[in-house]
């Protein structure tokens, strides 16, 4: 099982394969050897028992809610009344954007905030002479950044609230902070260091744009925009309703199909379905190793970290979960660092739910390091391959690599200060 | 030669810029009001020469010209 495990990661790290065809190998290879060969668990219990229901049933709840707002033109909308409001600062834009972009991210799927921020900042920098390629490669690392913010904020942060029982107000008083300091920190790294502008004027007077002509529908805005929030409060207030997140998430989901959007189908064809099949197909190879003993061997391999002084052993898990996730997708790094720190966890003087933040915070801010780790990523290289003929991806990692370091430590500081873990 | 997996590669890469274009159309006319027009390549140019036009800015200049001399001799005409 460890075996099958390792070489899922290696696909996963060559990219030889699509990221979900991998998994799917790797949980069929675990299902013929574990169940037909070593008859140590049946298919059954593999689907039924590795597989966990609610993380899957909230994140399905969450993207149909994420995507419901994202299409209702909101953020456009913002975006623009901000472009209105700043006009031609360029430096107050770019912060302003910056924060747009990390609280876009906290509300919807990281992928089609950086299309929505990457759109608006394209749109307007030819008018206000903006240098697109430093905005567009800041505005992927705020959305990373971003992701650490709420519950439901990115997947690996729905996986610790689902396996480690966090709430949604939890979130708000431990990584919404430090996702703003992160942006923040950034932002000034970006003012110092950046060239914002490029040589020459602007075209157009920003004062006179109008941003409701990029609301198709105001109905639909404010339908979506209540549903959103309203499941929101329902959230928050989970403890003392005691209704599970997944049917919280799945009943908002319900709504937001129902009246929230236009046309369902459009709605449908935005999600990203592969995760699912990752998520099971991981959970099922994760799940055999648990049960035949191969996670036992992973936890003694780095079991040394965990019964270093605290300082070391919570460090290390940050930034082990931060650079794996450079290398492959958080998701896998998540789902595998879980387990195994749950049993590193037995030995080590760290209580086990600060290095779940750990591991959830570091496979966050690592999307930054490389151009292909994360969606924000990907897709600013996309935009700036098209609108950059001179733009080279390693550009990317030039800009990435020193801020996710930076990042990493502002957020091993921040572990250790904040008095709200 | 591009890989099998290279091609699907940027398949995925086609759908988001696919997706990132509709995005940027819909900002930019809440911007600065813009229309999009087809036009068929010509028998007597090659698709390079044809398709280069899109990038072309004093093409694109002269088509903005010619809509403001279109449009003012039409009102002209109209009284």
């Amino acid at each position: 099982m460890l075996l099958i495990f390792l070489l899922t990661i290696v696909a996963l790290i060559v990219e030889k394969y699509h990221m979900v065809v991998a998994a799917m190998i790797g949980a069929a290879l675990t299902i013929f050897f574990g169940s037909f060969i070593y008859d140590i668990f049946t298919p059954e219990e593999a689907f039924t028992q590795f597989i966990d229901g609610p993380t899957l049933r909230l994140v399905l709840g969450i993207l149909l809610l994420m995507e419901g707002l994202a299409k209702s033109g909101l953020f456009q909308f913002i975006g623009l009344w901000v472009v209105r409001l700043v006009g031609n600062r360029p430096k107050i834009l770019f912060s302003a954007f910056m924060f747009l972009t990390a609280i876009l991210t906290t509300s919807i799927p990281n992928l089609p905030a950086m299309l929505i921020i990457g759109a608006i900042t394209a749109s307007i920098a030819k008018s206000l002479r903006l240098k697109l390629r430093t905005w567009i490669m800041y505005e992927a690392i705020a959305c990373n950044a971003g992701s650490i913010g709420l519950m439901i904020s990115s997947i690996p942060n729905l996986i610790l609230a689902s396996e480690f029982g966090f709430t949604f107000s939890q979130f708000v008083r431990t990584t919404l902070p430090l996702s703003l300091l992160v942006v923040f920190v950034t932002t000034l790294v970006g003012l110092k260091t950046a060239n914002l502008i490029e040589e020459g004027e602007g075209e157009i007077d920003m004062s006179s744009l109008d941003p409701w002509q990029a609301v198709k529908d105001k109905w639909i805005l404010i339908r979506s925009t209540v549903i959103f929030f309203a499941t929101i409060t329902l959230f928050f207030m989970h403890e003392k309703t005691g209704i599970p997140l997944d049917v919280v998430a799945l009943g908002g989901a319900v709504i937001m199909l129902w009246i929230g959007v236009t046309e369902p189908e459009e709605l449908f064809r935005s999600i990203n379905w592969g995760v699912f099949f990752f998520l099971g197909a991981f959970y099922i190879i994760i799940g055999s190793m648990e049960r035949t003993g191969a996670l036992d061997i992973l936890a003694k391999i780095v079991m040394p970290i965990y019964t270093q002084h605290p300082v070391v052993s919570l460090s290390a898990t940050l930034w082990v979960s931060g650079i794996s996730s450079g290398l492959i997708d958080n998701i896998p790094v998540t789902l595998t660092l879980l387990p195994v720190i749950r049993k590193a966890a037995e030995t080590s003087q760290i209580p086990l739910f600060k290095l779940a933040w750990a591991t959830g915070i570091g496979a966050n801010i690592g999307g930054s390091l490389t151009y292909f780790a994360s969606p924000p990523s990907v897709v600013a290289i996309s935009i700036l391959e098209r609108e950059d003929p001179k733009f080279s991806p390693l550009d990317f990692m030039k800009v990435g690599i020193p801020i996710t370091i930076i990042q990493l430590i502002v957020a091993n500081f921040y572990l250790f200060l904040w008095p709200f873990f | 030669m591009k890989s099998k997996e290279e091609k699907k590669k940027s398949k995925r890469i086609d759908s988001l810029i696919e997706e990132y274009d509709k995005l940027k159309n819909d900002v930019e006319r809440a911007i600065r009001i813009s229309i999009r027009i087809k036009i068929h390549k010509p028998e007597s140019i090659t698709d390079e020469e044809f398709k280069a036009l899109e990038k072309d800015p004093e093409f694109k200049k002269m088509v903005e010209d010619l809509v403001i001399s279109y449009v003012k001799g039409k009102r002209e005409i109209e009284g």
